[in-house]
C-alpha cells in the first residue's frame, strides 16, 4: 500500500485530558470515512493531519513528510486541501476571489490559479455564482464555496470535516459525485452521517474516545451488525455495535496496491 | 499572483467605505486651517504633510478594527492550513489597510501640488515632509494593525490606539523647539531656511518600516491557539523584526534634529526699491508686499530714523536664528513689518540701557513701544489685522495706529517726543 497519511502514537487534545491518546493510523489512497461519535476526536485528528495542530505526542507523515517543524508543516500543507468544520469567509469576497484566496494560501502555482479556481467552481457548481458576495449565499451554497476551497488546485490529500452539514438532499448528491471525482487525491471524509459513507468511501474509520475501534471496509462494517443493534441500515447497526465494543484496533485503512 | 491578491483585497476591503472620509479628513485639515501656504513650494509641502496628524490616529484605529475584525470572521481556519508564510498574509492584509492611508494622503499632496502648481515661486514641490507625514501613517497603521491582532475589541482597542497616539502627537508630535522636547515626526510650518535632514528622516522611515515589520512578523504568532504552542522551531521572522525595530529606536534617538539649515541661495530675491528686502526665492510670492514695505521704509522721517541698506529673511545670510533676520510666518507681513521696525528701532536710538529710576525706565519701556508699533503700522501700511495677536505690551495699539493717519508733521511731532525720552534716559 502506498501510505499518504501515516500516523503514530499520535495523543492530542487541548486540556489536560487528551482527545487523542496513543492513536497508530496509516490511510491510502482513495475515500475513506471517518466516523464517530460527538468527542470522538475526528476534528482533532483532521486538524492534525491538516498539519495545523502540532500533535502533543507522536509522528505525522503526510505524503512521505515527517511534519515536525513549520517548514515541513508548510511544504506538506501545499498538497493538502483542507475544510474545516466550522470555516470563516470575508463575506464581502466573491466566491471566485475566495476561493482564489484559498488557492493562493495553498501556494498553487500562480499560472495554474486562475484555470484551478474556475474548474473547482464547476465542480462544486457555482461557477454561475462564482460573482457572487460569499455573505449573500446561502448555507449550503458557502459550504459548496467551502469545498471549492479545500479542492482548488487538486491536492493530494483531501480532509473534509463535516462537509455536507447544511447541503440540501440534492446537494448532497452532487457533493457524492464531487468526491467520486477526486480520483488521485486521498480523501477523508469526516461525517455522522453513516448513508454518506455508505454511498462514497472504499474504506471507513470509526473513531470513538480518541481511539480507533474499526477500520475497513464499508461493507465489513455492516457485517458487524449484530441483531437487535439500533439503525435503520446494515451499516448502521454495524456501525453501532462497533460502538459498544470497547477493544481498540490500529487503524491501518489502504487500498490494495 | 500576490498582486492580485492585493487588488482582490482592495476591492473587498470593508475600509473601501472609510476611504472618502479619509480624504474628508485630509482636504479639511489642508484647506480648513489656513491658505498661506499656497504659492509657496516649502510651505505647500508641510501643509501636505499636516493632514497626517489626523490621518495616523485614524489610521491606527481603522487598522486596529480590520485587523480585529478579521480575526472575528474566523478567517483562520484556512490561513491556519496555509502553505503561505504567516507574514505574506499579514502583508496582504496590512498592505490594503495601508494602500487606504496612503492614497488617502496622497490625494491631499496632489491637491496640495495642484494649487500652488499655478502662481508658485521657482524650484518644485519640497518631498521631505511630505515623506515625514508618510512615516507618520505607515508607523500609526503598524502600531494599530499589532494592536488589532493582539486583541478582538472592535471598539476599545481602535479608540484606545487612536486616543493614545492622537494625546502622544499633541505633546509630543512636532519639531521641538529651543529647549522643548519633541520627537520630531511633525511640523506646522514649512519656512524655506530650513529642510528635512537626510539621516533622520532615513531613520524615522526605517523607524516605521520596523514598525510595519514586527506587525506582519507577530500578527500571526499573536493569533495563535492560546496554551498551544506552534510547531517547533526559532521565529526567525519575528525575531528579526524586533531586532531591526531596537536598532530602529536606537536610530531614531541618536540621528539629530529632522531640521536642518538649508544652504544659502546664490541669488536671494530682493526688492529693487532701497532699502532692499529680500526673500527666499520660494517666498516670491510676498515680494510685491516687501516691495511696498521697502518704499515705505524709505519714506519715514529721515532726521529721525536710520534704516539698514537691508533687511533678510532668516537664513538668507546662513545665520542659524532669528537674529536680525525675519520670518514670514503662515504669511503674516505685519509680523515682517514688525521685525523691520525693530531693526530701525536698534539703528536709530542708542543701545538699551538700564535706567536710574524705575520711572525712567518704564518711560523709556513705553517709549520704545509705541515706537514700534507706530512704525510697524507705517511699514504694514495700516493698523493691525484681526489675525495678528498679540503686540508690544502696554500700547494703546489702536491710538497709536490712529496717529498713521494723521498729517506728516504732527506724527514726526510724536515721534521726536518719544524719541527725546529714549535718548534722555539717564542710564546706570
Amino acid at each position: 500500500m502506498r501510505s499518504v497519511v501515516r500516523v503514530s502514537g499520535l495523543v492530542q487534545g487541548y486540556g489536560r485530558d487528551p482527545v487523542i491518546a496513543g492513536l497508530d493510523l496509516e490511510l491510502g489512497p482513495g475515500v475513506t470515512g471517518l466516523l464517530g461519535p460527538n468527542g470522538a476526536g475526528k476534528s482533532t485528528l483532521l486538524r492534525t493531519l491538516a498539519t495545523v495542530t502540532p500533535p502533543l505526542e507522536g509522528e505525522v507523515h503526510v505524503l512521505g513528510e515527517h511534519v515536525r517543524s513549520e517548514r515541513t508543516a508548510r511544504a506538506a500543507r501545499r498538497e493538502i486541501g483542507y475544510l474545516p468544520q466550522d470555516f470563516g469567509y470575508f463575506g464581502s469576497h466573491s466566491v471566485h476571489d475566495f476561493v482564489r484566496y484559498c488557492a493562493w494560501l495553498r501556494e498553487v502555482p500562480s499560472a495554474r490559479i486562475a484555470e484551478a479556481t474556475a474548474a473547482a467552481l464547476r465542480r462544486v457548481g457555482l461557477a454561475e455564482r462564482s460573482g457572487a458576495r460569499m455573505k449573500t449565499l446561502s448555507g449550503g451554497m458557502i459550504r459548496r464555496a467551502g469545498i471549492a476551497a479545500a479542492v482548488v488546485g487538486s491536492p493530494a490529500l483531501v480532509l473534509l470535516d463535516e462537509p455536507t452539514v447544511g447541503l440540501d438532499p440534492a446537494q448532497r448528491l452532487e457533493f457524492r459525485e464531487l468526491v467520486r471525482s477526486l480520483d488521485g487525491s486521498a480523501v477523508v471524509l469526516s461525517t455522522h452521517l453513516v448513508e454518506d459513507v455508505a454511498a462514497v468511501c472504499e474504506r471507513v474509520l470509526v473513531l470513538d474516545g480518541g481511539s480507533v475501534r474499526f477500520t475497513g471496509t464499508p461493507a465489513a462494517l455492516a457485517e458487524r451488525a449484530v441483531p437487535g443493534a439500533s439503525g435503520d441500515t446494515e451499516l448502521e447497526r454495524g456501525y453501532m455495535a462497533v460502538l459498544g465494543a470497547a477493544t481498540p484496533v490500529t487503524g491501518t485503512t489502504g487500498a490494495p496496491a | 499572483m500576490t498582486g492580485r491578491i492585493l487588488l482582490a483585497e482592495l476591492r473587498h476591503s470593508s475600509l473601501r467605505w472609510a476611504w472618502p472620509v479619509l480624504v474628508a479628513i485630509d482636504l479639511f485639515a489642508l484647506f480648513g486651517r489656513s491658505d498661506h501656504w499656497i504659492g509657496v513650494w516649502s510651505e505647500t509641502g508641510a501643509a501636505a504633510q499636516v493632514p497626517a496628524f489626523y490621518l495616523g490616529p485614524a489610521m491606527a484605529a481603522l487598522a486596529a478594527w480590520t485587523a480585529a475584525r478579521r480575526r472575528r470572521e474566523n478567517a483562520g481556519g484556512w490561513m491556519d492550513a496555509a502553505a503561505r508564510p504567516a507574514p505574506l498574509m499579514e502583508c496582504v492584509h496590512l498592505g490594503t489597510t495601508l494602500a487606504h492611508g496612503v492614497t488617502a494622503y496622497g490625494v491631499g499632496v496632489i491637491a496640495a501640488v495642484a494649487v500652488t502648481l499655478p502662481g508658485g515661486g521657482p524650484h518644485f514641490f519640497w518631498p521631505g515632509y511630505v515623506l515625514l507625514g508618510l512615516v507618520v501613517i505607515v508607523l500609526c497603521t503598524g502600531v494599530g494593525h499589532a494592536v488589532g491582532r493582539a486583541g478582538t475589541s472592535l471598539v476599545a482597542a481602535p479608540l484606545g490606539t487612536a486616543l493614545v497616539l492622537f494625546v502622544l502627537f499633541s505633546f509630543f508630535g512636532f519639531v521641538p523647539q529651543g529647549a522643548e522636547w519633541g520627537l520630531g515626526l511633525m511640523v506646522v510650518s514649512g519656512y524655506p531656511d530650513v529642510v528635512t535632514a537626510a539621516g533622520p528622516m532615513l531613520a524615522r522611515s526605517a523607524l516605521a518600516l520596523a514598525v510595519v515589520l514586527v506587525a506582519v512578523a507577530v500578527g500571526r504568532g499573536l493569533r495563535s491557539t492560546p496554551g498551544r504552542p506552534g510547531w517547533p522551531g526559532v521565529p526567525v521572522a519575528a525575531l528579526a523584526a524586533c531586532g531591526f525595530l531596537a536598532v530602529s529606536v536606537v536610530g531614531f534617538a541618536t540621528a539629530g534634529p529632522v531640521l536642518q539649515q538649508r544652504g544659502v541661495p546664490d541669488e536671494p530675491l530682493c526688492t529693487s526699491h532701497e532699502p532692499r528686502v529680500c526673500l527666499w526665492p520660494e517666498s516670491r510670492k510676498y515680494l510685491e508686499e516687501a516691495e511696498l514695505m521697502s518704499r515705505r521704509v524709505a519714506a519715514l522721517p529721515a532726521d529721525l530714523f536710520t534704516s539698514p541698506a537691508a533687511f533678510h529673511e532668516t537664513g538668507l545670510r546662513g545665520e542659524t536664528t532669528m537674529g536680525s533676520g525675519f520670518y514670514i510666518r503662515e504669511g503674516e507681513m505685519w509680523e515682517v513689518a514688525t521685525s523691520l521696525a525693530i531693526r530701525i528701532q536698534e539703528v536709530s536710538t542708542p543701545p538699551h540701557c538700564d535706567a536710574v529710576t524705575f520711572d525712567e525706565d518704564e518711560k523709556r519701556w513705553a517709549a520704545d513701544m509705541e515706537l514700534i508699533s507706530w512704525l510697524t503700522a507705517r511699514i504694514a501700511g495700516g493698523g493691525k489685522p484681526p489675525t495678528v495677536n498679540g503686540g508690544p505690551p502696554g500700547v494703546d495699539e489702536k491710538a497709536v495706529h490712529s496717529i498713521i493717519t494723521e498729517p506728516e508733521e504732527v506724527q514726526v511731532a510724536w515721534a521726536e517726543e518719544r524719541l527725546a525720552t529714549i535718548r534722555d534716559t539717564r542710564c546706570v
